[in-house]
């Protein structure tokens, strides 16, 4: 049984349009994978088809050597419950105060007494240097504070996976600095395996360890993030130098 | 014509496919029963968002139903029917008929597109997939309560509105009609059956259903951004009216023919 995510000839559409064409990839336990690619090219969609929240056309997946293509609902839970996942805009409660959206997955899944939970959820708030915004509720927070709060949400429940899907996107160049390092310390200090999709190649650098780029529905690069740096040629370099003419399409 | 016919049968299609929609979801709901007594909680705070809110409109609403339902009782009796039926008149149309048709419209309005708003968003800005990342059952955690908390709520509204309607229509009688008051209750007693009552509050419920049912499935299965939510809340609107509508009279058929008829 092969500890961490095996992704095997992975096919995704939405009606006609081919989101993932038959992506093979393999993300080891420990790891901090970083997937690369332009807007629109099913990044994101990845990430959800790992956990069960998409269905995938054609393909498998595997976590942990258990097949996640085809889980029953029960199952995909029982899963799910070893991962975590910061989302794209936060996806913060609304109707929940900061403390009680951290707490929730504690106080649904374990019979902890509620003094237990605040006290883990304040802990969280503090990791992610937000040790005072346990009252307020999501609305109330700025844009970088909604993804800390969302990244304390993600690590209260010490899951052994994290998902990062656009964890920087829309914030100024020094919160996405802030962010970066959290994330690259957090991993550190959980040990979790973290897969994070960006196409932020600043965020990249500094919380990947081995990058996959994904174009047209297929993987054209992977290697570790001195491959990619050091490399002189090629789609990965296009895509560093953020040059419009190669063979990665401008559009 | 192949416009018009193709259009038909186009909202044809999408209103079986929510009829479809709305039944799988009962089902879903029914099987997240065995939760309730952990989701307590969750349904007393849908309860006092679904009930103690609506108090305002029911009361107008239910005022003015049963002032209007008084003078037009009256207007119709003319000199052929005494005056001790009034209040008979007035209580059995506003317990069998108005109060729960009526509470359940403008409860349904708000309720519904409130219900169906609230989901649309979480869904819409990722928030159901996170409860779904925490393997959080939204079904459960979402739908759940607000289907109990309507099916609670609305017989509650119900009472309340039956209660004011005639409060209402007793002003109306006394105060414009120059109705004595004891003729106006005496006619209430007269003729009163506990099951026109109860056949009301079975109604109520049925609604409360169809209310929930409406701005879940709507909610949750909505897309696209702020337009998405927007017609989302409309659809549950609409559904949940027309529903109420046609149950209404497929209840009343039920009830009063079949169940409480001789």
């Amino acid at each position: 049984m092969a500890d961490g995510i095996t992704i095997k000839n992975l096919h995704k559409s939405f009606g006609s349009l081919v989101v993932l064409d038959g992506v093979d990839l393999r993300i080891e336990r420990g790891e901090q994978r970083v997937i690369l690619g332009r807007s629109g090219q099913g990044k994101s969609v990845m990430l959800k088809l790992i956990v069960g929240l998409l269905e995938a056309d054609q393909g498998t997946i595997e976590v942990d050597g258990e097949l996640v293509t085809g889980m029953k609902r029960k199952q995909l839970y029982a899963m799910r419950r070893r991962f975590s996942m910061v989302f794209q805009g936060g996806a913060l409660f609304d109707s929940m105060t900061v403390l009680e959206n951290v707490g929730l997955g504690l106080s649904e899944h374990t019979k902890l007494p509620t003094s237990e939970i605040h006290r883990r959820a304040k802990r969280a708030l503090d990791m992610v240097e937000l040790p005072d915004a346990g009252e307020s509720l999501p609305a109330e927070l700025s844009g970088g504070m909604r993804k800390r709060a969302s990244l304390a949400r993600a690590i209260v429940t010490e899951p052994d996976y994290i998902l990062y899907d656009e964890p920087t996107t829309g914030l100024d160049p020094i919160t996405s600095d802030a962010i970066n390092r959290l994330i690259r310390q957090l991993d550190d200090e959980l040990g979790a395996t973290s897969l994070v999709v960006t196409h932020d190649m600043t965020s990249a650098f500094t919380v990947g360890e081995r990058f996959a780029l994904l174009n047209h529905g297929e993987v054209i690069f992977e290697g570790t993030a001195d491959e990619a740096r050091s490399a002189t040629e090629g789609p990965i370099k296009q895509f560093i130098d953020g040059d419009s003419t190669g063979s990665i399409d401008s559009f | 014509m192949w416009i018009v016919l193709e259009r038909l049968g186009g909202s044809v299609l999408s209103t079986l496919v929510d009829l479809g929609r709305l039944g799988l979801l009962l089902l879903q709901i029914l099987r997240a029963f065995l939760a309730i007594p952990r989701s307590m909680g969750l349904i007393f705070r849908q309860m006092l968002i679904i009930g103690n809110g609506s108090i305002p409109l029911v009361l107008v609403t239910s005022v003015f139903t049963g002032a209007v339902a008084t003078v037009q009782a009256h207007y119709q009796f003319q000199d052929y029917v005494p005056l001790r039926f009034l209040g008979t008149v007035v209580a059995k149309s506003v317990m069998i008929e108005l109060g729960p048709a009526l509470t359940a419209l403008v409860v349904g309005a708000r309720v519904g597109a409130s219900i169906a708003a609230e989901l649309g968003t979480m869904k819409v800005t990722e928030q159901i997939d996170a409860l779904e990342m925490m393997a959080i059952d939204p079904v459960r955690y979402l739908a759940m309560p607000r289907f109990v908390a309507a099916c609670i709520m609305l017989p509650m509204l119900t009472i309340f509105s039956d209660a004011v309607a005639i409060l209402g229509g007793l002003f109306v009688a006394i105060n414009a009609l120059d109705v004595a008051p004891k003729i106006f209750i005496d006619g209430l007693r007269l003729l009163f059956q506990a099951q026109d009552l109860w056949g009301g509050l079975i109604k109520a419920l049925c609604f409360g259903a169809i209310i929930a049912l409406s701005g879940c499935v709507h909610g949750l299965n909505s897309r696209g951004g702020a337009a998405g939510v927007g017609e989302a809340a409309m659809r549950a609107v609409v559904m949940s009216s027309l529903l109420v509508l046609v149950t209404n009279y497929v209840l009343a058929a039920v009830i009063f023919q079949l169940i409480f008829g001789n």
